[in-house]
């Protein structure tokens, strides 16, 4: 956490216009206020992830190199993506009646004068109960939206800072190990074995998960089993683990790596 | 934010002053000290940023925390607080909401309309309307990029170049925008040339015709854009054409 308060201090120091602190700190900024400065490139950082086997043992490294956003925005940009996502889930059906809505109330209850009473226009006032509703919600489209290539900016740099912190590991492929059957108990044991607790959120990319191994896995409830079509961002930055099989790992570097911008029309067929 | 100094690393505030950033920090720097997880701070070591701390040469340095959900949140100054009407008289906004005092303009709804001087006749009805196409008729735009013979001379072509709109764009010496972008171009006869270019437009006036002619360009007139017909009449067109042009050479030969 202090990492990330300590970022926002940095950022705050530049403005949203100039995006060259991270080089301020070694040289004055740039004077001319015609020419901006602007250091907007998209890092990589090529890191290593341990390939654990299926009892637990470490037999290889890995290397994952996905596309991160610039130290001073990285922080905002996953802000925006997770933004988009949960709002974008917003129905947006809440709907009340207000006191036009709400049926009867046309009479006037008794007449204006005379009654020594308060005078009284309507019985579906807000002012009485069974009365519509003052400011209430009314159906409303909440979805934001957020460019393409920024979102996948924001998984990947979520994914990156999850690796760079030593957060993800690989396992080997052990869809065979369920081969006999489905078994949760084996599923909790080897997750175990593999340095994970099943009380702590932990988040799976497989991109192909053999029936036997949903089926020991589904009612693991801190376990996320997901594929690169529901690989999602709230579950990258929820989970406190993250483990990749190496054709997911193959995936990511593949679509979020730094050379995957020439595959962009592909993604979109696809 | 003497606090905030005291709670994180003083490195990331040392270039504060040195910061292109022309606004008051204060309010950017207050709503940092409410950020709600500052007790954690202590317990993780301060943060070295990897682009700020590694230069080229040296090793990158990891960050040993990661982003989680409840580390998150937007570019400073990207967000704005509402202004909170009718919330107290010292908050600012309160008494009136900011409508002032008495008059149309302080009830609810949107006040007079756009153009309306009180009741006094208007200046958009003061004003008489413009007629033809003074008043905005299709006729009255521009159905051409132009382009003067003497623009030609200074642009600094050599002989024999080619000068067609691409190449005009391309040297930055028209820059279309708008409506402009979809005209054609047309060389008009200001001015005198003295290189032999290769000119390419839909059209030419009659005097830079008669200059480009006589200095030895050469000059091509683009097609224009064909009227889209019906198959059938494109049809009748072809057949019509073959047609009259038979019988010219009819008439040629007899």
């Amino acid at each position: 956490m202090a990492t990330y308060v300590a970022s926002p201090s940095l950022s705050f120091s530049s403005s949203s216009i100039f995006f060259s602190s991270s080089r301020i700190t070694s040289k004055p900024p740039p004077c001319s206020a015609g020419i901006l400065n602007r250091t907007l490139t998209i890092r990589s950082d090529l890191s290593t992830l341990p390939i654990l086997s299926f009892s637990g043992e470490k037999v290889g490294d890995a290397s994952l190199d996905l596309k991160s956003a610039p130290p001073d925005t990285a922080r905002s940009v996953v802000h925006r993506g997770i933004i988009a996502d949960q709002q974008n889930q917003r129905r947006g059906t809440a709907s009340t009646l207000t006191r036009a809505e709400v049926s009867g109330g046309g009479k006037k209850p008794y007449q204006q004068k005379k009654t020594g009473r308060a005078r009284r226009g309507s019985q579906r006032t807000p002012l009485r109960p069974g009365g519509g509703v003052v400011f209430g919600p009314r159906p409303r489209d909440w979805s934001i939206k957020i460019n393409r290539k920024e979102k996948q900016l924001a998984l990947s740099t979520a994914i990156a800072s999850a690796v760079a912190a030593a957060d993800a590991f690989v396992v080997e492929d052990f869809g065979k190990e369920f081969a006999g059957g489905p078994k949760t108990k084996e599923f909790v044991a080897a997750m175990r074995r593999w340095g994970l607790n099943p009380k702590e959120k932990a988040m799976f990319l497989m991109t192909e998960v053999p029936d036997n191994v949903m089926l020991s896995c589904r009612n693991i409830g801190t376990l996320k089993m997901l594929t690169p079509r529901t690989l999602n961002l709230f579950d990258i930055l929820d989970s406190k683990k993250l483990v990749f099989t190496r054709p997911a790992l193959e995936y990511l570097n593949s679509m979020y790596g730094l050379d995957a911008a020439q595959d962009e029309d592909q993604e979109e067929i696809s | 934010m003497a606090s905030l100094r005291s709670l994180s690393a003083p490195s990331p505030f040392s270039h504060l002053l040195l910061t292109p950033f022309k606004g008051t920090t204060a309010p950017l720097l207050t709503t940092f000290n409410r950020f709600p997880l500052q007790s954690l701070q202590s317990s993780r070591p301060p943060f070295t940023l990897r682009a700020a701390a590694a230069s080229v040469s040296s090793p990158v340095v990891l960050p040993t925390a990661r982003f989680r959900l409840d580390n998150l949140g937007p570019q400073p100054g990207s967000r704005k607080r509402n202004k909170r009407k009718g919330r107290g008289i010292a908050a600012g906004q309160g008494n009136s909401c900011g409508f002032g005092m008495r008059g149309q303009k302080s009830r609810s709804g949107p006040g007079v309309r756009k153009g309306f001087e009180g009741g006094q006749m208007p200046l958009y009805r003061r004003l008489p309307k413009l007629r033809g196409i003074a008043g905005g008729m299709h006729a009255g735009l521009p159905k051409y990029v132009p382009f003067n013979i003497k623009d030609l001379e200074t642009a600094g072509f050599q002989d024999g170049d080619e000068v067609s709109l691409e190449t005009l764009k391309e040297r930055g010496l028209i820059n279309p925008s708008g409506r402009e972008r979809s005209l054609p171009l047309k060389i008009l006869g200001d001015g005198d040339l003295s290189v032999k270019l290769n000119i390419k437009a839909r059209a030419f006036s009659a005097a830079a015709k008669a200059k480009l002619e006589s200095s030895g360009c050469t000059l091509t007139v683009l097609p224009g854009r064909r009227k889209w017909v019906k198959p059938s009449v494109e049809k009748n067109l072809i057949r019509a054409e073959e047609y009259f042009a038979k019988k010219k050479e009819n008439a040629v030969s007899e």
